[in-house]
C-alpha cells in the first residue's frame, strides 16, 4: 500500500463513529457496564445504543455485570415528573449533596390519571395504582409502560362502582415470579356475594386468574395493612390477630403462610419495609424516643431478628435503605416541597442530614417507592411505548 | 540450563509474524491457550493467524500480556500507571485493541478497556459523548431528537 493510500484510509477511518468500527456486540458489552444512574441520558446518545439497551435481555445481563445492586428510590411529584434519587451515593463521605434525576411519568400521551400512587417496585419495573381502576406497570429506564385494568373486580366487588384497589381492596400487591420470568399484581376483595375473592394478574398474559381457595379463611382483615411488600420471592402484608405476624403470599406455590415478628417486638402494628433485601419491621418506639428498626438478616429465621435503633426525628421517620456495614438512610419530609435523609451508623449516631428541595414547593410528594435495581422488561410483556422513537 | 523458553507465532492481518513466549500468551488468552491444550498448534510448523488484527495492535497486545506476565508481582499502583501509559492511544487505536482483545479473550486487558471507555462515557452530556466517539449520525429522526432534547434538557 503506498503512503498516500495509506493515508487516506486512515483519514476514512477517523471520520468514522464508534458505531460503525465496533461491532454491536462490543457496543453493547461496554454500555452493559454503564452505571444504571448514566443509562437514561446514555441511551439518547443514538439510535443503536438505545436500541441495545432497550431490548429485553440488557438489563437481565446488566443485574448479572452490576456486582452490587444499585439503591435508588422513586419520588412522584405533582402529576408530571418523579425524581429517582441515588441512595448509594448519600453513603459517600464526600458527598454532601442529593444526586437525584428527574424521570418523566408515563402519562405524556394522556392526561394523567384523577389521581395515581406508587404500589412498588420490583427488578426496576414500578407499579403504579391510577383511578378510576386500573394499574401502570412501568419501566422508569426504557420509559416503556403497560395499562393493567381491573374492571372486572369493579362488578363483583360489594362497593359499587367506586371499588379502588387502594382503597378498598383488603390485601395487594406486587411482585416478581421467578420461575414464569413474569410479573404479577395479587389482589384480594370482599365481594358482593360475601365472599373474600383473591385475584392474581400475570403480566405477560395481562390476564386476571381467580385463587380463591388459596386465600387464607381466618383473617382479621381489618388489622392488616392492604399493601404488601415484595421480597425473597414472596409478597408481604403485616397483620395483627392475637399478636403481630406477618402474612406471606409466596408467588411460585400461590399459597399463603404467616411468619411472627420478633419477640421483643414493642409494637403491636409495625410498618414493613425491605432493606437490603431482607424484610424489616418498624415502629416508634415513644418510651424511649427511639425508632426501632428490625430486620430479619435470613429469610424466615426467626432467631435472625435484629434490632438497629436510631433517635426519634420525627414521626414519619421511614428507614430506606441498609448498608453493608450497618449504616442507615432514613427519610423526613419536614416541609411541603422538601426531603431530608438522614444517614446513621449502627450505634444510631447520626453521620449527616441531607435536605433535598425539589423543583416546584407546590407539587407535593406524593408517595415514594424504593428501586431495588434497574428496570427490566419481561421479553413478552408487549409495551406500548412513548412516542419518542425509544 | 533450563529448557529454552517455548515460543509460539503469531501472524497479524498484514502476514507479519511475531514470536512470542507461550507461556505470556497462554496465561492471558483464553483461545491460545485452547489452541495450546488441545493440541492443535503444532510447535513445529503452525502459526496463529489473527486476520482481524493488524500489526500494530498485534505488537501491544503482546506488550501487554508480556509485561502482566513478568510484573505481576508489581505494586498495584505501579501497574496501573503502567496501564493506564499502555492505553494512552487514540479512539481507533483503543477499538482496535478492544476488538483484539475480544478475539483473544484476554480478560484483563478486555476490563481495563471496558473501564477505559465506560469513563469516556459516564457523567458526559450527550453532544459531548457524541464528539468524543465521532457520532455524527445519531439515527434519530430530527422530530425524535428534538422530542428528547425538549424532555431531558439537561442531559445535551
Amino acid at each position: 500500500m503506498s503512503i498516500a493510500m495509506k493515508q487516506s484510509s486512515m483519514e476514512k477511518k477517523k471520520l468514522k463513529s464508534i458505531n460503525d468500527l465496533l461491532p454491536p456486540e462490543l457496543i453493547r458489552a461496554i454500555l452493559l457496564r454503564i452505571p444504571i444512574k448514566h443509562l437514561v441520558c446514555v441511551r439518547c446518545v443514538s439510535k443503536l445504543w438505545n436500541t441495545l439497551i432497550c431490548d429485553p435481555n440488557f438489563i437481565k445481563s446488566h443485574l448479572d455485570h452490576s456486582l452490587a445492586p444499585s439503591h435508588r428510590c422513586l419520588f412522584l411529584q405533582g402529576n408530571s415528573h418523579a425524581s429517582s434519587v441515588d441512595l448509594d451515593a448519600l453513603l459517600q463521605d464526600d458527598n454532601d449533596g442529593v444526586d437525584a434525576i428527574a424521570i418523566s411519568l408515563p402519562f405524556k400521551k394522556k392526561p394523567p390519571p384523577n389521581d395515581f400512587c406508587l404500589v412498588g417496585s420490583c427488578r426496576g419495573f414500578v407499579l403504579l395504582h391510577c383511578e378510576p381502576q386500573f394499574f401502570i406497570l412501568w419501566n422508569p429506564l426504557t420509559d416503556s409502560s403497560k395499562r393493567i385494568s381491573y374492571s372486572h373486580m369493579v362488578n363483583a366487588a360489594t362497593s359499587y362502582e367506586r371499588f379502588s384497589v387502594r382503597r378498598e381492596a383488603l390485601l395487594y400487591g406486587f411482585g416478581y415470579d421467578a420461575s414464569q420470568d413474569d410479573y404479577v399484581i395479587v389482589v384480594a376483595y370482599k365481594g358482593k356475594d360475601g365472599e373474600n375473592h383473591f385475584d392474581l394478574c400475570c403480566l405477560r398474559s395481562n390476564s386476571w386468574i381467580n385463587l380463591d381457595a388459596a386465600l387464607p379463611k381466618l383473617l382479621d382483615w381489618y388489622n392488616l395493612k392492604s399493601k404488601g411488600l415484595f421480597c425473597n420471592g414472596a409478597i408481604h402484608w403485616s397483620t395483627h390477630e392475637y399478636r403481630f405476624n406477618i402474612l406471606i403470599f409466596n408467588i411460585k406455590p400461590r399459597t399463603f403462610s404467616t411468619i411472627s415478628g420478633p419477640e421483643q417486638l414493642a409494637c403491636s402494628y409495625p410498618s414493613i419495609a425491605v432493606l437490603r433485601g431482607c424484610l424489616a419491621l418498624y415502629y416508634n418506639n415513644r418510651d424511649s424516643r427511639n425508632i426501632h428498626i428490625w430486620v430479619m438478616k435470613e429469610y424466615k429465621v426467626l432467631s435472625s431478628w435484629t434490632l438497629y435503633k436510631i433517635p426519634l426525628v420525627c414521626y414519619k421517620f421511614k428507614p430506606l435503605c441498609l448498608s453493608a456495614n450497618g449504616d442507615i438512610i432514613g427519610r423526613c419530609y419536614p416541609w411541603e416541597g422538601e426531603v431530608v435523609f438522614y444517614i446513621y451508623n449502627v450505634r444510631g449516631e447520626l453521620l449527616k442530614h441531607v435536605q433535598y428541595i425539589y423543583g416546584d414547593p407546590t407539587s407535593h410528594i406524593r408517595s415514594i417507592v424504593h428501586l431495588d435495581c434497574p428496570l427490566a422488561v419481561p421479553s413478552n410483556i408487549k409495551q406500548k411505548k412513548r412516542k419518542m422513537g425509544m | 540450563m533450563g529448557s529454552p523458553v517455548k515460543k509460539i507465532m503469531l501472524c497479524s492481518s498484514e502476514k507479519e509474524i511475531f514470536s512470542v513466549e507461550e507461556q505470556v500468551m497462554v496465561q492471558h488468552s483464553v483461545i491460545i491457550n485452547n489452541m495450546i491444550e488441545d493440541g492443535s498448534y503444532n510447535h513445529e510448523e503452525s502459526k496463529i493467524p489473527l486476520d482481524c488484527v493488524d500489526s500494530k495492535t498485534l505488537k501491544k497486545v503482546i506488550d501487554y500480556c508480556t509485561h502482566h506476565t513478568h510484573h505481576h508481582n508489581d505494586n498495584q499502583e505501579d501497574l496501573e500507571a503502567w496501564d493506564a501509559q499502555f492505553l494512552n492511544v487514540d479512539s481507533n487505536g483503543l477499538y482496535d485493541l478492544l476488538m483484539a482483545a475480544n478475539y483473544l479473550e484476554i480478560r484483563n486487558l478486555l476490563d481495563l478497556i471496558y473501564g477505559t471507555i465506560k469513563n469516556m462515557i459516564k457523567g458526559k452530556k450527550i453532544d459531548e459523548i457524541r464528539r468524543i466517539f465521532n457520532i455524527k449520525d445519531h439515527g434519530f429522526t430530527p422530530e425524535e431528537e428534538e422530542q428528547n432534547r425538549k424532555e431531558y434538557p439537561h442531559f445535551y
